[in-house]
């Protein structure tokens, strides 16, 4: 009898787990079940369908003949119940689906603060299709907007509702944009884009409630009671793994579904990758959560393998992510955190990473040059983290030197000497690494 | 002659369709980089539109070998 394959969630980590279990396994009867209405689509790029840079249609990566090609059966539903001793899962609208292994790739959901009002029709987060259509349509009426939060999903909402003719309001809790992972410097480049985009900025400010009338948000009043009048309230303060499933059946949860390096669960049927994987670096005992698209990729990749029967492991490189943030393409590598403490974000948010923010024992150097800007975080032996802002040409051996942790012993003097020969030792680095050279 | 080409990285996509909805001759950049084709043997000018515009640094041009090999006087 072929064996049964269940995922729950359709996006890249249930999405590559299932091409893997395919590779490994000819004859395994995979079936994917999501909850959303839609095919496969890009969730990063919702960003630029915001901001109208792309049709909704490109975002569609995957056709319905992928999945046909690939013999998975795609089946729009929401997974109600895990019934662990009988290996079935319970949909909401009553299916069963008996299972071998199971696999819960239902990634994160965004948090809403519990500040009074944000029930109030215009109140939205930044998740999924269904909401981007939704603000999307509202951009057609709305005059006004307010964004509150951090990371790159305040911004990237920020943004799209500016290009989309809104008047739009950023309230910041901090004293500047990201200050747990910018500079100063960084965080002015980004301000000052926003400001050009007519994006107005409010600093120190917190949410105090929100206004409504007949249902409908009007305004926002901030602690310091001055009041912002607006038809969006637009939130992004972080997200939150969903767990819910996995609590419900009694299996172990923390933040997230608590996984090993090979996303087995505490159940020995069940395995967890993605967004809702809170996994456990054995090196430091630490368990911790990614946000990111390539990750929840390679968690896919290898829990697929590991449910056919395999015994990989995940092995945690440096995080990076590049985006543009104000308009300026921005790559962050590994440990970049500036140790300040988190201003706009609750918890983790989208495109995000905690091994950004772990301090190691390691300082920051910074190189200038026109827009283009550099800082390399330098510890005793290696680079830790870099912030590559404009010019890209290091973005990509920096990944190469940060992920393999290349030893820079002998240049280690040059790259902290000062931003003049920051450059010119990185530049020497690079070529003694051979990483310039094509793949 | 073609003296470069369009190379990918596809650890840094992420499927957000930029490069294939700008292409003007209608290149699936983005399923090429999935699946690890060349871009150079899709029939591409390297007009350089999907480098430009990938909000994600995937693309970037790269000197062919047949360029290479011209330069070499081979
Ligand atoms: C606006 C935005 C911008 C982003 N920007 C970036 C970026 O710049 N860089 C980056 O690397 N990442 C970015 N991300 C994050 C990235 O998209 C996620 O890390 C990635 O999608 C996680 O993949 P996943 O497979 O774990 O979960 P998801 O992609 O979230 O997929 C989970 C799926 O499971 C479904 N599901 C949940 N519960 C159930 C249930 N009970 N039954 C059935 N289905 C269920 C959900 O509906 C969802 O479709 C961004 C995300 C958003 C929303």
């Amino acid at each position: 009898m072929p064996r049964k394959y269940v995922i729950v969630g359709n996006g890249p980590a249930g999405l590559t787990a299932a091409e893997s279990i395919r590779r490994d396994d000819a004859t395994a009867d995979i079936r994917i079940v999501g909850g959303e209405n839609h095919p496969f689509y890009s969730r990063p790029g919702l960003a630029y369908l915001l901001t109208g840079s792309i049709p909704e249609s490109s975002l569609f990566s995957r056709p319905d003949a992928d999945y046909r090609r690939l013999g998975v059966t795609r089946t729009v539903g929401v997974a109600h119940r895990i019934e662990r001793d009988a290996h079935r899962l319970v949909l909401t609208d009553g299916q069963v689906l008996p299972y071998d292994r199971l696999l819960l790739a239902v990634g994160a959901r965004a948090v809403r603060p519990p500040t009074p009002g944000m029930e109030l029709e215009g109140v939205t987060t930044f998740d999924s299709l269904d909401d981007t259509r939704a603000i999307i349509r509202m951009t057609r009426s709305a005059k006004r907007a307010c964004v509150v939060g951090g990371g790159i999903t305040a911004l990237e909402l920020a943004e799209g509702l500016a290009a989309r003719g809104v008047e739009t309001h950023y309230l910041m809790r901090g004293d500047r944009y990201w200050g747990s992972v910018l500079d100063a410097h960084e965080s002015a480049v980004v301000e000052e884009r926003l400001v050009e985009d007519g994006i107005r900025l409010h600093r120190e400010v917190e949410v105090g409630r929100v206004i409504g009338h007949r249902g409908k948000v009007i305004a926002v009043e901030m602690n310091t009671a001055e009041q912002v009048p607006c038809d969006i309230l637009a939130v992004a303060i972080g997200t939150q793994p969903r767990i819910e499933l996995a609590q419900a059946a009694g299996m172990d949860t923390g933040k997230g579904i608590w996984t090993d390096t090979a996303f087995n669960t505490s159940d020995p049927d069940i395995f967890a990758a993605g967004d809702v994987a809170e996994m456990l670096d054995p090196k430091t005992g630490k368990r911790g959560l990614e946000a990111l698209w390539s990750v929840a990729m390679e968690h896919g990749r290898i829990a697929g393998a590991n449910m056919a029967g395999a015994q990989e492991h995940y092995r945690r490189p440096a995080p990076f992510n590049v985006t543009k943030i104000g308009g300026v393409t921005t790559t962050l590598i590994g440990a970049v955190g500036t140790g300040r403490s988190e201003a706009d974000l609750l918890t983790l948010s989208r495109g995000d990473s905690q091994a950004w923010r772990e301090q190691l024992d390691a300082f920051a150097v910074v190189a200038d040059r026109g827009a283009d800007h550099l800082r390399l975080v330098v510890g005793e032996d290696r680079i830790v983290g870099a912030v590559v802002m404009g010019d890209q040409a290091f973005s990509r051996p920096l990944q190469h030197i940060i992920r393999e942790r290349v030893d820079i012993g002998w240049v280690r003097d040059r790259l902290v000497a000062g931003p003049g020969e920051l450059r010119q030792g990185l530049a020497a680095l690079i070529e003694r690494t051979g990483s310039l050279a094509p793949a | 002659m073609v003296s470069a080409m369009i190379v990918a990285e596809p650890v840094r996509c992420v499927e957000c369709g930029t490069c294939t909805y700008n292409c003007p001759l209608g290149v699936d950049v983005r399923g090429r980089v999935r699946q690890g084709l060349q871009i150079s043997s899709s029939g591409c000018l390297t007009c350089g539109e999907c480098v430009a515009r990938c909000p994600r640094g995937v693309l970037r041009f790269e000197v062919s070998p047949v360029f290479l090999t011209t330069t070499r006087g081979n």
